[in-house]
């Protein structure tokens, strides 16, 4: 499944732009606010059909247009395939695939396996830990759709636990009892999750792994470590845990103790990636964790994902700017789309040994050019 | 909106009130009632003051009622070793209309919802334990809405009826009659067939 051409009209710093990619991999080059991620935030809309940026699509339209219209063909399995995403400044957008309109935007997502790595993805890394929960949670719930229910009806009664222990705290009570019905209605959910949680993660690192090794030379062995305060994953391990923070519970009037207070932490060579990893390990950290998930989508999916990579040679080293190149030469099947201020690095990278087929285009104010 | 006369802007206000109407409603409403004979407008403002001040709770199961038992509880015909727990009264004639259960009920008034500032203490749960405790009743059914709200509310009674070894059931959760197997979400499928109904051939 490839991405053969695309047109934009008025989106983002782009008037009017056609391009055709090579359905290999595809590169655009040029200064900052050239506007080569709107290119990969276009392909993200025509996958996806939101952008991966701001949440509002209004931001979307170029400055001082009221409209934008993004087209292209998708090529499956030979078939050609119409997708369009237009938007239209205070009566919404419109998604048509193959000229039927979409009723709801959910049936189209699936439809086109896409993967980002985004410069601010490092935030898995070094941001808070409500956004590693997170990426695990979607990573999970993808292909598991039992644990998405259990996750959302942990999260439903856990609002009801924390608003019980805020209206004790208020009105100066504690009833102990009732603290432990919502427990017993919390504990199997909880145990389904970290069970979700622990069998997905060993299922995940050897992936990981794989692409960490091919990236990185010498002997940096990452370990992706599951922090929980569950020890004894069973009704009685959970009560105890329970038990053991129903104090703490009372006096800061919410729940301290469950898998919602689980974490990642990222090692490289047993120091915490977070604290010791230079800008270039915590990247190559995210673009393994990220291919990855790639490679877990291909194999559900057995559709060869799109990959946007956006930005992502910067602050590596030469020796593994060529690692990921040859990566994405052998490794990687599915199209590619790379953004990159320097010419001269990518072409470097995408001269030796490649099997791949290398289409480059010049970015400039807006408009972007076949090389 | 602006309202030619100060009647109707208040008459409007007040409908509006109510759950399900909007604004336009209201005054569609209002201006139907000043169509109608002053007659029929005094009957509807006469009902709805009745309502209000006549009507009471039953003193033995909380449900709506003119006196101080009501018809269902002071009924000789029904069963009263079986107790149905219900939320609300419109629960209480949803049951009726089946006319499938011929026993007492017991109206709580709410299910356990701290979300919404909600403890047991401001439902009728005690009086229910002390009914119980005083009474001939062998058999309680919880007929709660099936969400986290109502599993919670029969968890909690179901622990404070322990110690007076009544029956305790619920209501069976399962695929709605008429409705094709396909079409039934995955964590009502997989209830029912944890809690399968056994199926015996008659002769």
């Amino acid at each position: 499944m490839y991405f053969a051409d695309l047109n934009l009209t008025h989106f983002r710093n782009y008037y009017q732009q056609e391009l055709h990619f090579s359905p290999q991999i595809n590169c655009f080059v040029g200064a900052n606010g050239s506007g080569k991620t709107n290119l990969l935030d276009a392909l993200h809309f025509l996958a996806l059909t939101r952008g991966f940026r701001s949440t509002q699509d209004k931001f979307a339209v170029k400055k001082g247009e009221t409209y934008f219209f993004n087209g292209a063909t998708l090529v499956k399995n030979e078939a050609k395939l119409k997708i369009d995403v237009n938007y239209l400044k205070g009566k919404g957008k419109k998604v048509i695939f193959n000229q039927k309109p979409l009723v709801k935007m959910s049936e189209h997502i699936g439809r086109i396996p896409l993967i980002t790595i985004l410069p601010n993805d490092t935030e898995l890394i070094n941001g808070p830990s409500a956004g590693r929960r997170k990426f695990l949670d979607m990573l999970i719930a993808q292909y598991d759709h039992s644990y998405l229910n259990h996750l959302i009806h942990y999260e439903k009664i856990l609002a009801q636990r924390n608003a019980l222990l805020k209206l004790m705290g208020e009105q100066r009570f504690f009833d102990k009892e009732q603290v432990e019905i919502w427990d017993t209605q919390l504990i199997p959910h909880g145990i389904a999750i970290y069970k979700g949680r622990e069998s997905f993660l060993r299922d995940f690192m050897p992936y990981f792994e794989e692409f960490f090794k091919k990236i990185v030379s010498n002997e940096e062995k990452p370990f992706i470590e599951y922090r929980s305060q569950i020890e004894e994953n069973t009704i009685d391990g959970w009560l105890k845990l329970m038990a053991e923070h129903q104090e703490r519970d009372r006096v800061q009037q919410y729940t301290t103790g469950g898998t919602h207070r689980d974490d990642l932490n990222f090692h490289i060579n047993d120091h915490s990636a977070r604290n010791f990893g230079s800008q270039g390990q915590q990247k190559t950290f995210v673009i393994s964790l990220k291919l990855a998930q790639y490679r877990l989508l291909e194999k559900h999916t057995n559709i060869h994902p799109i990959l946007l990579l956006d930005d992502i040679f910067d602050k590596l080293d030469e020796h593994r700017l060529q690692s990921i190149a040859n990566l994405l030469d052998r490794d990687i099947q599915g199209q590619t789309f790379i953004t990159d201020t320097s010419y001269e690095r990518l072409a470097e990278v995408f001269s030796k040994n490649i099997s791949r087929e290398v289409k480059f285009f010049m970015v400039k104010d807006g408009v972007a050019q076949e090389w | 909106m602006e309202y030619p006369s100060k009647a109707i802007e208040n008459a409007v206000n007040e409908l509006a009130n109510l759950p399900g109407i909007g604004k336009k409603t209201a005054l569609r409403l209002a201006l139907h009632i000043l169509k109608q004979t002053e007659e029929n407008a005094e009957k509807l403002g006469e009902s709805i003051i009745t309502l209000r001040k006549n009507i009471r709770y039953c003193d033995t199961c909380f449900n709506i009622s003119d006196e101080a038992t009501c018809n269902i509880c002071s009924n000789q015909r029904r069963n009263k070793e079986i107790l149905c727990v219900v939320e609300d009264t419109k629960d209480v004639i949803a049951l009726e209309n089946t006319h499938q259960f011929n026993g007492l009920y017991h109206v709580l008034g709410g299910l356990i919802n701290p979300l919404q500032g909600i403890g047991p203490s401001l439902l009728n749960i005690d009086p229910l334990i002390k009914r119980i405790s005083e009474s001939s009743i062998k058999e309680v059914i919880f007929a709660f809405s099936a969400n986290i709200e109502g599993d919670t509310t029969a968890f909690y009674i179901t622990k404070k009826l322990k110690p007076l070894g009544v029956k305790i059931s619920s209501i069976a959760r399962g695929i709605p009659v008429g409705l094709d197997l396909e079409f039934t979400d995955e964590v009502t499928l997989a209830r029912s067939i944890l809690n399968r109904t056994q199926i015996t051939a008659s002769e």
